[in-house]
């Protein structure tokens, strides 16, 4: 489960990895638990991120293809990689 | 005069923007109703009742922030088994949004404070410009007058 | 007084007094007899006992353009901070006083914590109307002995007794303030009637 010290852990793991420039948790309902980032862009974040896993999670459930695990977004100059929990979601920005 | 076609524009932009948002109102500090938006119209409410209530409870809560002194406040949540109520301040009002109880949390938090943000502007602009005493001017003289007429009748 | 969406009037009055006084029997009684207005719905935040805990409030109108969003406040002490929200944004206040005779300090110490919000905008920019309330009362305190624990006698203001359990008086006093208020704005003056 989610403690203090499991998030703190997560978010030093991910940004050692080279090229990771940020990492937000973020509760199921969007209310950002811990980041790396400034507090508009973590909001902002949160909010737009969880909107999409509610989406996806959605069309997953209409396919019938199981449980949703992980999304990537991959844009110009970033890339989302975001890994959905019943209680939380994972993002990382690269 | 301001349009308050405006305010109508903004509270239906919010409304549309996430889907577990229900109803959207925005009401001044002393419990006056300015504009409200709703997705299902045919949801029966008696929204100026609930317009008071949510002007007073919101103020209330910054009173009871100035008696702790921590502040200004900014948001509310009031949390049902069936449904949320955020009440943010905006300006000289409180912008009221209801919400479905799985809502997006942060995204709602994420377009009130946008939507509160343009809706005060707008909001402060359109209550410096109410009549002030003495003078109203002759359309609203004309209504007061009528209604004066009226009150001997009732 | 404000204008709404519709470009409506709007003028905010508020029934002030002490604790059990009968400020919400009053707007009850106005709100279920009065024919002749329209009215909106009536919003109460009461305790389980049914004493009001916070405000209760309903939009009465006589000529649709013009709205009289119409509250009552909290009488007990403790809800000093709700009386004080209510307050804002007032066009005129309605005083309903107690006539039993060991209510008299509680009028008098209502009346003061109102003076000491409104400070001397009361009686003069917010018109102030007063119902002696309860004149059914076998032992009812005499008329001037409730006016003077007020301290109204220099203010000149229009006084009712009234019965608001069995609405006697309670209309005119309701159209004293709705009068005062009207006239208040249209020509910035103050009447007596």
């Amino acid at each position: 489960m989610i403690s203090q010290k499991w998030i703190k852990d997560t978010i030093e793991r991910l940004t050692s990895h080279e090229g990771v420039k940020g990492v937000v948790i973020t509760s199921a309902e969007g209310i950002p638990l811990s980041s790396t980032l400034s507090s508009d862009e973590t909001e902002k974040i949160a909010a737009f991120v969880t909107s999409i896993v509610d989406k996806a999670r959605k069309i997953i459930n209409e396919l019938g293809t199981g449980k949703l695990n992980f999304l990537t977004v991959d844009a110009s100059k970033k890339e989302l990689l975001i890994a959905s929990e019943k209680d939380y979601i994972l993002i990382v920005l690269r | 005069m301001i349009d308050v076609k405006l305010f109508e524009k903004i509270l239906n932009d919010l409304i549309k923007s996430e889907s577990g948002i229900r109803k959207v109102i925005l009401v001044d500090r002393t419990g006056l109703t300015i504009a409200h938006a709703s997705k299902f119209s045919y949801y029966p409410v008696d929204i100026d009742g609930i317009g008071a209530i949510a002007s007073a409870v919101f103020v209330a809560s910054e009173e009871q922030g100035k008696n702790l002194d921590i502040g200004e406040l900014m948001l509310v949540t009031s949390e049902f088994e069936q449904g949320k109520i955020f009440a943010a301040s905006c300006g000289k009002g409180v912008l009221c949004v209801i919400t479905d109880s799985d809502v997006n949390i942060g995204m709602v938090r994420l377009l009130m404070k946008r939507a509160a943000t343009e809706l005060g502007k707008v909001l402060d602009e359109f209550l410096a410009e109410q009549p002030t005493l003495p003078a109203a001017e002759d359309e609203t003289r004309d209504k007061l007058k009528s209604a004066l007429d009226k009150l001997e009748e009732f | 007084m404000k204008r709404d969406r519709d470009g409506r009037v709007h003028f905010k009055i508020v029934f002030w007094g002490p604790s059990l006084s009968g400020k919400t029997t009053t707007l009850r009684w106005i709100y279920d007899n009065v024919s002749g207005l329209s009215k909106g719905g009536f919003t109460s935040i009461e305790d389980p006992t049914g004493r009001t805990l916070y405000f209760d409030y309903t939009p009465l109108s006589a000529s649709g353009d013009v709205i009289f969003d119409v509250y009552t406040v909290a009488g007990q002490k403790r809800h000093k901070h709700q009386r004080k929200i209510i307050l804002q944004g007032i066009d005129g206040i309605i005083f309903v006083a107690d006539s039993d005779p060991s209510q008299l300090d509680a009028n008098e110490e209502s009346m003061e914590e109102l003076r000491e919000l409104l400070k001397d905008r009361l009686g003069t920019e917010i018109p102030l109307v007063i119902m002696i309330n309860k004149r059914d009362l076998p032992n009812a305190a005499d008329k001037d002995e409730v006016l003077e624990k007020l301290h109204v006698t220099s203010m000149d203001v229009p006084i009712y007794e009234t019965i608001a359990t069995k609405g006697i008086g309670v209309k005119r006093a309701f159209q004293a303030i709705a009068r005062e208020v009207l006239l208040r704005r249209l020509y910035n003056l103050k009447t007596t009637t």
